[in-house]
């Protein structure tokens, strides 16, 4: 006979077991959030070294007056190298020269050019610049200078020692990364940025957005409004709510056969993104824009039948305005899930390489998922913190989509 | 007039949807057609041995490649069992505790985290498993003298258990609250322990929904993508150890499409062959698992 | 059920089934309730309840809807403890010993006092693990001969051994309703409890299913102490030695059945039971 006091114990055990299995999945929650931002956040930060460019006229070859073409077809590559040169006095061989110039950034010298180019006045000056550091020097830089670190850094010895030379004299700072928002993907990790990733996504969600709410909402309105209760509506219920869990990789076979294949537009276009994105997200904006219109009281729609409104203008008027905080939650969570998506996006090409942002829906697009993946998958180290920093951006668009949501839900509630 | 073009409009828009379906299907089936004139369906069935690569050398003996899927489901199958391993009991006791235990404060807590777990895209999580997860098992199996491959089904399954936690411990949590309180009451009337109550009474009864809400997390698991693309293994191997690595349906359904080829080669039929075997998997299990949940959210009602 | 009472029938107590009034002051109560007040998140529901329980015999509980009856019920057996906010004072002993004490285990009270509720309520399983579900939880048998015949002596002694002998393993939820409900008792009984607790256990039968009910409690009083709360007069007054009557929130009166019927002391009873209030 089990005794009594036993009993009372497996009942703590049971409770703290089902405690413990809360604590475990919110664990792995923080152990995400806090391991992500960890890595994500030097992806904001970058590592700028200063130094002195020689702007004379002689130096860079321009007379007292000289245009901007002129301005423009300065090498400022060897004005960044000589003022490289110029911070160390030994003097250098060609290859010892190359690991010298390994220490600046590979878009050092469009920096250089950009800040000249906007202030012509610097020419036939000695200036101090701020130019990106190379993402050796970045990744050296950034962490903490251990034993560790000095073992994993690829810098050779002796761009340690420039490193800390420059260190010591000041011209090494860490300051805001700029280019990870502005820019967009690149093979040099220094000068990646997400800009291009994000127009991609903007325009894919655009079109999306677009798409699923014009036929998503009057799907639901002809659902709940005008459908007679027969086979027909009950096949199509049946329908959506599978295709709300069908995998999302089969939208993009299906773009990727009858999008690409059978009506043959480009591959790799925010369009088709959008497109098949869109799919994907009707089923969810459906669903919930039903919710919202089941909602409605069903008195209101008696009112304005009863002051002589036909069906359509009672929807309209009437149904729908009220249903619409409901029906744009819904929407905005759609959008949030089409934002995170990435599988589909595969399938119709947006993996390659792209290294402007689209001006338009047609062009090979990236999106910010993708980008992601892309830099996940790359061999340099410099790139894993980038691809954090990627995530931290896609997830506060996700949380300010979300945060919208409950507001409008909250704001409309009462 | 305008009335009836308005009508007109709201029922094609509603025809949309099925227009989807049977787009999804009529693509998957037609390509997967044209894959099967070279490739006996029972082959890709049945055969054990998948190297799609070879196909690309059109002009070598054996050209069509090796295209035997059972690799590939049981890949499939085993990431998500270690997937379902951690998900099922995870969330079932969260969904124990929120639901019997918890109080509303602490509920209003969890619950909104719980939903962020299901709200962070899978390329995340793939992020996740490949860069934290995949090295950190493979150092502790080195260190304790076991041989863990870097792209290990464990690695992949374990974070996509985590990703799957929120959905089951949703639905049992619904199915759950669902039973009665009656029976709750006959149970502790009778002097049984509120744990006793839980576990004899209560689990048992919503024990069948509870299965239908894994059919549909197995459905999620079987059809999960970026993870495994991103964490698992690119080429077939047959074993049923989750210490090494495996690739999964999705996974070379990405693998074949991905790469620079024409249209119509082997490789790119195969991957609609997969997308076919995919969707059928998927579909038996969503509707097999929302018949189920929806029967016992509503069965005491 | 409401058209029933306002057509008063004059009431009889079944003199046969009327045990002789064993009054003995000597003899003390199964259970004593003094000063029981109970409120639910501070509004007062039972106020000052003094009632002696007598053994081995039926004592029904009636009064108008959300008098208190079932409130009271519950706090024999420490059901209310499952109810957020509610709180108990006052006094409460089976066999002299304090219900709410600090030492005692609600699970054994439990065991002692079992319940049947208002609606039949048998677990999603077998009749037969429906009924040996309380002997396996105490540890009184778990498997084998032992478990049988607690099973097959509580089907027997709830009078449903004939009907489902043949079906022990089919699902409880395929008896009907009557069915059901003796199997609630069946299965309250059979952790051998000392009193039960019955809170209106045919308001969702038939006159047949009830009438054997009633058949049951009446067998059932002569090994057990019952409590029952009944919104039926006539049954209060088939079934039950003694009859306690609540009114908002109080208990105005308890007598002998036959007493409380034909000749109660006080105004409150005499309407409700003749059916002007309630
Ligand atoms: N769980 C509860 N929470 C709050 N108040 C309650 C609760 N249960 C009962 N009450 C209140 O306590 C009072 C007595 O209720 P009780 O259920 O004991 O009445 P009753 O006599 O059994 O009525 P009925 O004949 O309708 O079953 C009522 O006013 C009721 O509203
Ligand atoms: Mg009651």
């Amino acid at each position: 006979m089990p005794g009594v006091v036993d009993r009372h114990r497996g009942e703590e055990r049971f409770r703290r077991l089902g405690l413990a299995a809360i604590a475990i999945s919110m664990s792995f929650l923080a152990f995400f959030l806090v391991s992500i931002i960890g890595t994500g956040y030097g992806a904001f930060i970058q590592t700028a070294i200063k130094i002195d460019v020689d702007l004379t006229y002689q130096e860079v070859g321009l007379e007292e007056t000289f245009t901007p073409e002129d301005l423009a077809g300065v090498s400022y590559r060897s004005a960044v190298r000589s003022a490289m040169r110029t911070l160390i006095p030994e003097d250098l061989g060609r290859r010892e020269s190359r690991a010298l110039y390994g220490l600046i950034g590979a878009g050092a010298e469009f920096e250089l050019r950009d800040i000249v180019l906007a202030q012509p006045e610097l020419v036939g000056t000695i200036t101090s610049f701020w130019l990106t550091a190379s993402d050796d020097v970045d990744l050296y830089n950034k962490s903490g200078l251990t034993e560790a670190s000095a073992q994993q850094t690829r810098l050779t010895d002796k761009q340690i020692e420039w490193y800390s030379a420059l260190k010591t004299d000041d011209r090494i700072v860490k300051r805001f990364n700029w280019t990870f928002l502005t820019g967009s993907d690149s093979r040099d990790p220094e000068v990646a940025g997400v800009w291009g990733a994000m127009v991609g996504s903007f325009f894919a969600l655009g079109v999306c957005l677009l798409l699923s709410c014009f036929v998503g909402v009057l799907t639901a309105v002809y659902l709940e409004e005008f459908a007679a209760r027969n086979r027909w509506t009950q096949f199509l219920e049946i329908n959506i709510n599978n295709l709300a869990a069908v995998p999302s990789i089969t939208f993009g076979l299906l773009g990727l056969a009858i999008f690409l294949g059978f009506f043959g537009l480009p591959r790799s276009a925010s369009l088709v993104g959008g497109m098949v994105l869109a799919l994907m997200t009707l089923p969810t904006v459906i669903i919930s824009s039903r919710v919202a219109l089941q909602a409605v009281a069903p008195s209101i729609r008696e009112a304005a039948f009863g002051i002589g409104a036909s069906r359509v203008q009672t929807v309209f008027h009437h149904v729908v305005p009220l249903a619409l905080p409901g029906i744009l939650t819904g929407i905005i969570i759609g959008m949030a899930r089409a934002l995170g998506e990435t599988a589909p996006l595969l399938m119709i090409g947006m993996v390659a390489f792209i290294a402007d942002p689209p001006t338009n829906l047609t062009q090979p697009a990236s999106a910010l998922p993708v980008q992601v993946y892309l830099w996940a998958d790359s061999p340099e180290r410099a790139f894993a913190e980038k691809t954090a920093g990627a995530i931290l951006v896609l997830l506060v668009f996700l949380l300010m989509m979300n945060l919208f949501a409950v507001i409008l839900r909250r704001k409309f509630e009462k | 007039m305008v009335e009836r073009l308005i009508r007109a409009i709201l029922f094609s828009c509603s025809a949309v949807a099925i227009f989807i379906t049977i787009g999804i299907i009529a693509s998957l089936i037609f390509e997967a057609l044209r894959f099967f004139q070279s490739v006996s369906v029972f082959e890709f069935l049945f055969g054990t041995e998948w190297s799609p690569q070879t196909a690309l050398r059109a002009d070598q003996v054996g050209a069509s490649g090796r295209f035997g899927a059972v690799p590939l489901f049981v890949g499939t199958a085993l990431i998500s069992t270690v997937a379902l391993c951690v998900s099922a009991p995870l969330g079932i006791f969260s969904a124990i505790y929120l639901s019997e235990y918890a109080s509303d404060t602490l509920r209003s807590y969890v619950k909104p985290l719980l939903e962020i777990l299901a709200g962070i895209p899978t390329v995340v999580y793939g992020f996740f498993a490949a860069i934290v997860i995949a090295p950190a098992l493979s150092n502790l199996g080195a260190s304790i003298g076991l041989e863990v491959a870097y792209e290990s089904a464990l690695a992949a399954g374990l974070v996509m258990g985590v990703m799957i936690i929120p959905l089951i411990s949703s639905i049992s949590d619904d199915i759950i609250t669902a039973v009665p309180d009656s029976l709750r009451e006959g149970s502790r009337g009778l002097g049984a322990t509120k744990s006793e109550t839980i576990r004899r009474v209560v689990l048992p009864a919503a024990l069948p929904g509870i299965a239908g809400g894994i059919l549909l997390a197995i459905s999620r698991a079987v059809g999960e993508t970026m993870i495994v693309v991103m964490a698992a293994g690119l080429s077939a191997n047959l074993t049923f150890n989750p210490l090494e690595a495996v690739t999964t349906v999705t996974v070379q359904i990405v693998v074949l499409l991905t790469g620079d080829q024409e249209f119509d080669s082997s490789k790119t039929l195969a991957a609609f062959a997969l997308g076919l075997a995919l969707f059928c998997i998927t579909m038996v299990l969503n509707v097999i698992g929302s018949q189920i949940v929806k029967k016992y959210r509503e069965q005491y009602d | 059920m409401m058209l029933e009472r306002t057509h008063v029938q004059p009431l009889t107590v079944n003199s046969s089934r009327d045990e002789p009034s064993t009054d003995d002051a000597s003899v003390a109560p199964k259970i004593r309730a003094s000063g029981v007040n109970v409120s639910y998140s501070g509004r007062l529901a039972i106020n000052n309840v003094n009632l002696d329980i007598k053994a081995k015999s039926v004592t029904a509980l009636i009064g108008p809807s959300g008098c208190g009856k079932t409130t009271f019920l519950r706090c024999i057996n420490r059901m209310n403890d499952l109810i957020e906010g509610c709180e108990v004072t006052g006094n409460i002993t089976l066999d002299n010993e304090d219900v709410y004490g600090s030492d005692v285990d609600v699970v054994v009270l439990r065991r002692r006092i079992g319940m049947v509720f208002q609606k039949h309520n048998p677990f999603p399983k077998s009749i037969y693990e429906n009924v040996a579900y309380g002997p396996r939880i105490h540890g009184q048998a778990t498997k084998g001969d032992d478990l049988n015949q607690i099973v097959e002596r509580s089907l027997v002694r709830a009078g449903l051994w004939d009907e489902v002998k043949d079906r022990l393993d089919a699902p409880a939820t395929g008896l009907s309703g009557g069915q059901q409900q003796r199997l609630c008792i069946a299965r309250a009984i059979a952790v051998e409890p000392d009193v039960i607790l019955m809170d209106e256990p045919c308001s969702a039968l038939d006159p047949i299913a009830t009438a054997r009910i009633e058949e049951l409690i009446d067998d059932l009083k002569t090994k057990y102490t019952i409590v029952i709360v009944t919104h039926s007069m006539q049954q209060a007054a088939r079934v039950s030695q003694r009859t306690a009557f609540f009114h908002l929130g109080e208990l105005v009166e308890e007598n002998e059945a036959k007493i409380i019927f034909t000749n109660p002391s006080d105004e409150r009873t005499r309407a409700y039971v003749t059916g002007s209030i309630g």
